[in-house]
């Protein structure tokens, strides 16, 4: 009896010691996000106050796994990150709810990660209340 | 002995409850099932897994589902809850020109033989992929080609010579037609 409790024992500790290396290895190991901040700025168009993307600005950072942003749900209306390397979008789904003028923050997650030094295009998209896009602008970087 | 047993099991049951919560908190990722759109879209699903350079992705590497139809909560964050029920279904799509960026550049160019065709486009309430799936799919698309029927000059003769100017005004009425016409 007292031999079988020692095996559940061990088998308990086992796994909390795999349980333990598996959230610590996901806790400590980082991965490529890249964030953006695009200025967004109301501008009067055809009696309509209308959004206009006048500055993106792109960076490559990391981040854990734990917090590793991946398919956000859309946002309507909504600033919206697309990136695409080779005629594919590589990042997840990124939205944050648009509110008007001022500058968003977004960090977006890579479904798949290019190589070192590869050149991303980073497309920045406002989409109204319907999802359709009124407005967009585009940067470039090297991830 | 069995006491401290529960006690482990309790222990790891604990941890392995919290470390699903916190795993589960971040970064889901929305998996679309094709089979799904193919419910309704099943012209679309087939071509696009059948022929052409697209039949390697899926609906959401182009469209973002939007009809909350996520199997698992995204984070603990429950405002994706509060999404109308009229909320577009997978409103939010990917432009060709967002991967296809060279076309953009050509059609640029004034003397472009489609430029036209896809600024028109922009006009009306439809995206502006419309104007490359017209040509680029199987869709059928309501395409009323257009021709000049006549060629208007405008002529006038001075000590220099006569000056003859191309008239491509729609104005007087007799420049354009079309093929039902």
């Amino acid at each position: 009896m007292a031999g079988k409790d020692i095996i559940k024992y061990v088998v308990v500790v086992l796994l909390m010691a795999v349980l333990i290396a598996a959230f610590a290895h996901a806790y400590l190991q980082t991965e490529k996000v890249v964030t953006v901040s695009a200025t967004i700025e109301e501008v009067m168009a055809g009696g309509n106050e209308v959004p206009n993307v006048t500055a993106i600005s792109a960076g490559v950072d990391r981040i854990n796994l734990l917090k590793y942003p991946k398919d956000i749900p859309a946002n309507f209306p909504g600033v919206y990150v697309l990136m695409v390397h080779e005629g594919h979008r590589i990042n997840y789904w990124t939205s944050v709810p648009y509110t008007g003028s001022g500058t968003y923050n977004l960090t977006v997650g890579l479904g798949s990660v290019p190589p070192d030094g590869s050149e991303v295009r980073v497309i920045v998209t406002v989409n109204d209340k319907d999802g359709k896009r009124i407005a967009m602008n585009t940067t470039n970087i090297v991830l | 002995m069995k006491t401290y047993a529960r006690f482990l099991y309790l222990a790891f049951g604990l941890m392995a409850l919290s470390m699903v919560f916190v795993t589960a908190g971040f970064g889901i990722e929305d998996s679309c099932d094709p089979s799904n759109c193919r419910k309704c879209h099943v012209q679309i699903y087939e071509e696009f897994t059948t022929t052409g350079a697209h039949t390697s992705l899926v609906c959401d590497d182009c469209h973002q589902n939007s009809d909350l139809d996520y199997s698992v909560p995204v984070s603990f964050n429950l405002s994706w809850l509060d999404v109308p029920v009229d909320t577009p279904h997978s409103a939010i799509s990917v432009m060709c020109v967002d991967c296809h960026p060279n076309v953009l550049g050509e059609l640029q160019d004034g003397l472009e033989a489609h430029r036209r065709f896809y600024m028109k486009s922009l006009e009306l309430a439809v995206t502006p992929n419309a104007a490359c799936i017209a040509c680029h799919t199987h869709t059928d698309v309501n395409f009323k080609p257009m021709r000049k029927a006549y060629v208007s000059y405008d002529v006038s003769c001075d000590r220099n010579g006569y000056n003859v100017q191309w008239n491509e005004s729609d104005e007087l009425g007799t420049n354009r037609t079309d093929f039902a016409d």
